[in-house]
């Protein structure tokens, strides 16, 4: 399980996160939802170490964050995380070369379901297929954990269609999911929990299922009653 | 140590096309330079002493000496241009070393910053590579320095010229000497202080990084300003302890060999400090 106890986040005299407490457990998938500035992108960055905590702590299966977590948790950004230069199939081998937790056949399944082209150059591809190759190198990893900032983001609907199908697909299956997303409506089938962030804390917290069987509500209900309270 | 030998193998395979072009551009340069300069140097003394004066090549060579590749080249600014190039490209390859991976469309960095290894590996790696991407560009130009000397011979006849080695050509250059140290205590000197020179580069391009563009440039210079004062310590204790006017008699006071040891040792300590203060920015500090 991923446990972030009160955890803060300042950048200069702005206080993006504030006190922020939450789990994501293996085997869910977990949205993190919030307007723009809300913290989401930060949360998820301060999780992977990738900015510094003002305070509290991270905690990945009862053990704080270091960077032999990195084999285990994935983290795939809202930008791409290889040189332009490089080819898809380069990339593929710098993930071989660097982690022990890459699987070579999966990355392989995952480049033939996006339908990516191994000698592409990483500078050349379109939003939507960066953010395809974004996916395989995050899920190629054997990781328990997988964290994605908007994974949907400025791409077009088939394209999202792909994407979405992911998150029901045996590559996701027994992970832990924490991701974030504004296009909750494409996924919102898929979810089992929602965090709602607003202004650097937890506005509410969620596990769809119930909030549909005791109050009839969907997820995008609840968002217009938080954020437009 | 196995993902810092990977880290350094990328680094090198990413640097390997502006080197490659940094040389070429390096022996065109040097072989058109002392094509040049020598056979304008050729054609002066024909027409000047052979010719006009009427000297027989004997005389000279008894009054005025043989042509060397050193007289020629001497204090020549093209000659050197390029040596000066590759420092310059190499200094402003070091900041992008760094940069390239942060800015632009294609954040590196994360990918970098989230390998399952201490972060430790990727500055030794980006630091070790600037390190053999100077050892290249000198050995490199140790390699082209007896086909230098071979254009030089070409464009000289025998008569007229004074045969020189490789190892005498490095050694009569100022700048070669600079990058190509004779003996291995200057090579300690020159190539540690070199490295205690980007150790600091790094940790005010990480401070940049970590703090961002306000904060990061002030904590620079406050930086800036503790290196400052370690390296110039001893002149100020001088200065605290005696009078001005002492102050050269204090210098004068150390042998050289004391003074370079007192020296080396001060940038010793501001490389490890430099070193130290990174990988803490690294670890803890740093911000994508």
């Amino acid at each position: 399980m991923i446990r972030v106890e009160h955890v803060r986040k300042r950048f200069g005299r702005k206080q993006v996160l504030r006190d922020i407490s939450m789990e994501a457990r293996r085997g869910e998938i977990t949205c993190l939802v919030g307007t723009n500035g809300s913290g989401k992108s930060t949360l998820l960055r301060a999780i992977m170490g990738l900015t510094p905590l003002s305070g509290g702590r991270v905690e990945v299966d009862g053990a704080a964050f270091h960077h032999g977590m990195y084999e285990k948790v994935a983290f795939i950004p809202d930008t791409l995380t290889m040189p332009p230069g490089m080819t898809v199939r380069a990339c593929m081998t710098f993930m071989q070369d660097f982690y022990r937790s890459w699987e070579a056949a999966r990355g392989e399944e995952l480049l033939a379901f996006f339908k990516l082209d191994p000698a592409s150059r990483v500078g050349s591809l379109s939003k939507g297929t960066a953010a395809k190759l974004n996916l395989v190198l995050g899920l190629g990893l054997n990781a328990d954990y997988v964290l994605m900032d908007e994974p949907f983001s400025g791409i077009d609907l088939f394209s999202r269609e792909h994407i979405a199908s992911v998150f029901a697909s045996e590559l996701i299956e027994d992970r832990g999911v924490l991701f974030t997303t504004h296009e909750i409506q494409d996924v919102e089938h898929l979810i089992d929990k929602v965090v709602m962030l607003d202004q650097g804390v937890i506005a509410k917290e969620f596990y769809c299922e119930d909030i549909r069987q005791r109050e009839g509500k969907s997820v995008l209900d609840v968002m217009r009653e938080v954020y437009q309270a | 140590m196995n993902r810092y030998l990977k880290l350094v193998h990328m680094e090198l395979g990413r640097a390997w096309k502006p080197l490659a072009a940094l040389m070429g551009l390096t022996l065109v340069m040097q072989l058109a330079i002392v094509v040049y300069l020598t056979r304008n140097r050729v054609a002066f003394v024909k027409r000047n002493y052979l010719e006009e004066q009427q000297m027989s090549v004997a005389t000279f060579v008894q009054k005025i000496g043989r042509i060397s590749f050193n007289d020629v080249m001497m204090d020549n600014m093209l000659f050197t241009a390029p040596i000066v190039l590759g420092i310059v490209v190499l200094l402003l390859y070091t900041l992008f070393l760094w940069y390239r991976d942060w800015l632009g469309k294609n954040m590196f960095i994360y990918r970098l910053l989230m390998l399952p290894s201490a972060r430790s590996d990727l500055y030794f790696a980006k630091l070790t590579t600037v390190l053999l991407l100077v050892f290249s560009l000198v050995a490199f130009q140790m390699a082209i320095l007896p086909l230098l000397s071979a254009a030089f011979a070409a464009s000289v006849p025998y008569e007229l010229r004074e045969s020189v080695t490789a190892v005498e050509l490095a050694s009569e250059i100022e700048l070669l000497t600079l990058v190509l140290p004779f003996n291995w205590k200057d090579f300690l000197l020159y190539y540690g202080f070199g490295m205690a020179g980007v150790a600091v580069l790094y940790a005010c391009v990480l401070l940049e990084r970590s703090y961002k563009i306000v904060r990061g440039i002030a904590g620079m210079l406050v930086y800036l300003a503790i290196i400052g004062l370690l390296l110039f310590l001893p002149a100020i204790i001088g200065l605290l302890l005696f009078l001005p006017a002492i102050i050269d008699v204090y210098w004068m006071a150390l042998y050289p060999w004391e003074l370079i040891t007192l020296q080396s040792g001060l940038v010793a300590v501001v490389g490890a400090l430099s070193v130290w203060l990174s990988l803490y920015l690294m670890k803890h500090k740093i911000t994508v």
